[in-house]
């Protein structure tokens, strides 16, 4: 890790992979079963790590520091996860304007539409356009915006939450 | 939609690519010495300019000005320790430390409420204090610059708990302007600062908890070391 402050990236590299088996074996050890998540956890974690290893103190112990962080990130994505499921996405699916039903098609103007994009955040408006207009991944849009893919689907959730309030439009989330 | 996850390899080799060599942060007590230095150096500076109470050489040796300013006292620095060590990961204050500002907290309502009780109507007493909202607005600018001070260096950091992190901040900031308020305001009520002075930094330090997440949560740090 030291050495990783210091900017050494072969030493860096080396880390970060060890590190990715280190999170893998914390969470199976914190859930007990595999959880198709797992990568999500150690995305954050390494990421985390990365934005915090200035934080390191080199006369103490790595394994704290480091678990910490790692709780942390498990603890975050777990929750997110957990909620995801109870009350915004049933599945992976999102609504899709396509899904809506025919009464709320013929609801819908694209002047209103365009309107409602345009009152979104930035943030938001530019990952649903990007999602919902230009068909890109999310993993794109992540890579991108360098956010996570979670954060990604949230920002993205919220937005389509802002757009069903003001087009008055009863999505189907399926 | 499908479900997409993490390209992990991609990910570690965007981290490796961004890894500039970075310096190593200082000790906690260092900062936390650096930022308890400076904060009691602006508190005193402020509470000169304002004008320091008349009496202050009489109430140095008053034990129930000198108990509301050890207890104050020990808000501060408790709840600063905590927010300096809560801020690095792997040596975060065990839950007892995280008490003792709150204890400290709990001490000065009880002295405060002590001596309402020992009036014959603490609620005839405490119905007829005359607002005081100046006490407020001083413990508040008192605060202010500390506060942000304290907000820097832990946003230098990387504070696992958010919300949290911005409480002890918010208390330790908000006691500190509490103690320099008590060498400005002449009123020594047990009521007065009941309501004017321990109300309003409970009700600012919670306030701190809930603006925590957006101080200290993740995306700062996303934002400031971003590749």
């Amino acid at each position: 890790m030291q050495r990783a402050q210091e900017g050494e990236e072969e030493a860096y590299a080396e880390l970060l992979v060890l590190l990715t088996a280190a999170t893998r074996s914390y969470v199976r050890l914190r859930v007990g079963a595999p959880v198709p998540w797992i990568d999500d956890v150690v995305q954050e974690t390494l990421i985390a790590v990365h934005h915090a290893r200035h934080t390191f103190d080199g006369r103490r112990p790595f394994a704290p520091w480091f678990y910490a962080i790692a709780r942390n990130r498990f603890v975050d994505v777990l929750r997110r996860e957990q909620r995801v499921r109870r009350h915004e996405f049933a599945g992976d699916a999102w609504p899709e304007f396509e899904c809506a039903t025919n009464d709320a098609i013929s609801r819908v103007d694209m002047d209103a539409v365009q309107q409602a994009l345009a009152s979104l955040p930035p943030r938001q408006r530019e990952i649903v356009e990007a999602i919902k207009l230009r068909d890109e991944s999310v993993r794109d849009v992540a890579a991108r915006l360098d956010m996570t893919m979670t954060s990604v689907k949230v920002t993205a959730h919220r937005g389509y939450r802002t757009l069903r309030r003001l087009l008055g439009v009863d999505f189907r989330e399926e | 939609m499908k479900s997409e996850r993490p390209d992990l390899p991609l990910t570690i080799a965007r981290l490796v690519r961004s890894a500039t060599p970075v310096t190593p942060l200082e000790t906690p007590s260092v900062r936390l010495a650096r930022w308890v230095i400076t904060s009691t150096a602006l508190v005193l500076l402020t509470v000169v300019i304002l004008g320091v109470r008349a009496d202050v050489t009489a109430q140095m040796v008053n034990g129930w000005f000198v108990a509301r300013a050890t207890a104050t006292l020990a808000i501060v620095v408790g709840a600063a320790i905590v927010a300096v060590f809560m801020s690095v990961p792997g040596i975060e204050p065990s839950r007892l430390l995280r008490a003792l500002p709150l204890a400290a907290c709990l001490v000065w309502a009880v002295m405060l409420v002590g001596t309402l009780a020992a009036t014959r109507s603490p609620l005839d007493v405490l119905l007829q204090v005359t607002p005081h909202p100046s006490c407020v607005l001083l413990i508040a600018a008192t605060a202010f610059t500390p506060e942000v001070m304290l907000v820097r260096m832990l946003r230098h950091a990387a504070p696992l708990q958010a919300r949290l992190t911005g409480g002890f901040a918010g208390l330790a900031s908000l006691a500190l302007g509490a103690l320099g308020t008590q060498f400005v305001c002449t009123n020594d009520a047990g009521a007065h600062h009941l309501l004017w002075h321990f109300t309003p930094v409970v009700l600012l330090a919670l306030a701190s908890v809930a603006v925590g997440s957006s101080l200290f949560g993740w995306a700062h740090l996303q934002e400031r070391h971003s590749p």
